[in-house]
């Protein structure tokens, strides 16, 4: 019997790979703070805050936002992306005020620097870990380099997973345009984040049992290839 | 600040982690007619653990035994069975420690049209930070 059989049981094992989180933001911006990224008449105005970051290269950003104070959350009013210098908290609505909470998570490999860089906590309490804990473990993660499969045509790459016969769950960052990481975006005319129309990529992930299953979109001025980092995760 | 090379870390105790609170789920079953120029909708509200986690919301469709991560309004059509060129949307929303997810089926086919009978499984997979 493996650890690996019993994985989702396992309270915390170092065999395990876990997310390596190196940035928490937390903060309140008003909308008409922020900066206009427009959409150039044919993609969605998106107004952002930027954020410096120490990170030297791009990182992966979940984001939880609230726009009533903290009554009420809801992940869908924002979206957050990353180049190697900046974090962009995009909103599409600049009348509401936003308070949010930004994770970064390390790109394992993203270039060669190997960058020693220091974690952005912004926080004083130094409890990270507790062994009761169930951590989220990392059954599989990885790159894949796609190519542009033409303005408006979609392609799936498969990644192969074998978690016992489950569904995993997963987290998929891509390139939707040169030296960004975005969070998925989808949707073409209905996309609310699609800012450039004619560069960005978008991408939909699924998955099978034994399979996840990522579907890209090109545009008319795409990059020829983009990236794309999956993680796909024991399921409980 | 103490300094790291994430690429050669693996697992630290002094860092952050993602935990697991628990997967939770709902299900909205699809059956019916859908009218000309109308729209259906169809939908459920899943109780969280907990207010203001983070968490990842998936759609399950056995009859296509796939299932797919709800991004933006259309991902759920990646696993919808349809019966002709309707436009299904999904719509997320967060009050306190609940989630309505909402299935919109628009027709605008030019006649009614009789939907395939199918079951989402909708999968909230929950995680929070120490922090």
């Amino acid at each position: 019997m493996s650890q690996a059989d019993h994985a989702a049981d396992i309270a915390f094992s170092t065999a395990f790979t876990t997310d390596k989180i190196c940035g928490i933001y937390t903060d309140t911006v008003a909308g008409s703070a922020m900066t206009l990224k427009s959409g150039g008449g044919i993609g969605t105005d998106l107004y952002q805050k930027i954020i410096p970051h120490p990170f030297t290269r791009p990182v992966e950003c979940d984001t939880i936002v609230s726009t009533d104070g903290g009554a009420t959350f809801n992940p869908t009013e924002a979206l957050t992306y990353s180049d190697s210098s900046n974090i962009y908290f995009s909103v599409i609505d600049n009348t509401k005020t936003y308070l949010y909470k930004i994770v970064c998570t390390w790109i394992d490999d993203y270039d060669t620097s190997n960058p020693l860089v220091a974690p952005v906590l912004q926080t004083t309490d130094s409890i990270y870990f507790d062994s009761r804990k169930n951590y989220r473990k990392v059954l599989k993660t990885g790159v894949a380099t796609l190519n542009n499969p033409g303005a408006g045509i979609s392609q799936i790459f498969p990644v192969a997973y074998s978690n016992n016969g489950l569904f995993s769950s997963f987290k998929v960052y891509f390139e939707s345009k040169p030296n960004e990481v975005w969070p998925l975006i989808n949707g073409g005319a209905q996309d609310v984040w699609l800012n450039d129309v004619a560069h960005q990529y978008e991408m939909n992930a699924g998955a099978s049992n034994s399979q996840l299953l990522l579907e890209y979109i090109g545009a008319s001025a795409s990059a020829a290839t983009f990236r794309a980092w999956y993680k796909i995760y024991y399921e409980q | 600040m103490t300094q790291y090379r994430y690429d050669n870390l693996s697992f630290s105790t002094v860092l952050p982690n993602y935990i697991d609170i628990g997967n939770t789920s709902g299900s909205i079953p699809i059956s019916g007619s859908v009218a000309d120029a109308s729209t259906a909708t169809f939908s459920t509200t899943i109780q969280l653990s907990a207010d203001h986690t983070f968490s990842d919301i998936y759609a399950f469709n056995a009859a296509v035994s796939g299932k797919v991560q709800l991004v933006s309004p259309n991902s759920i059509s990646f696993v919808y069975s349809s019966v002709s060129f309707e436009v299904i949307r999904v719509s997320i929303v967060y009050s306190g420690n609940q989630v309505t997810v909402t299935i919109a089926i628009d027709n605008d086919t030019g006649a009614p049209i009789s939907l395939t009978s199918q079951t989402f499984t909708i999968e909230v997979v929950q995680y929070m930070l120490p922090i």
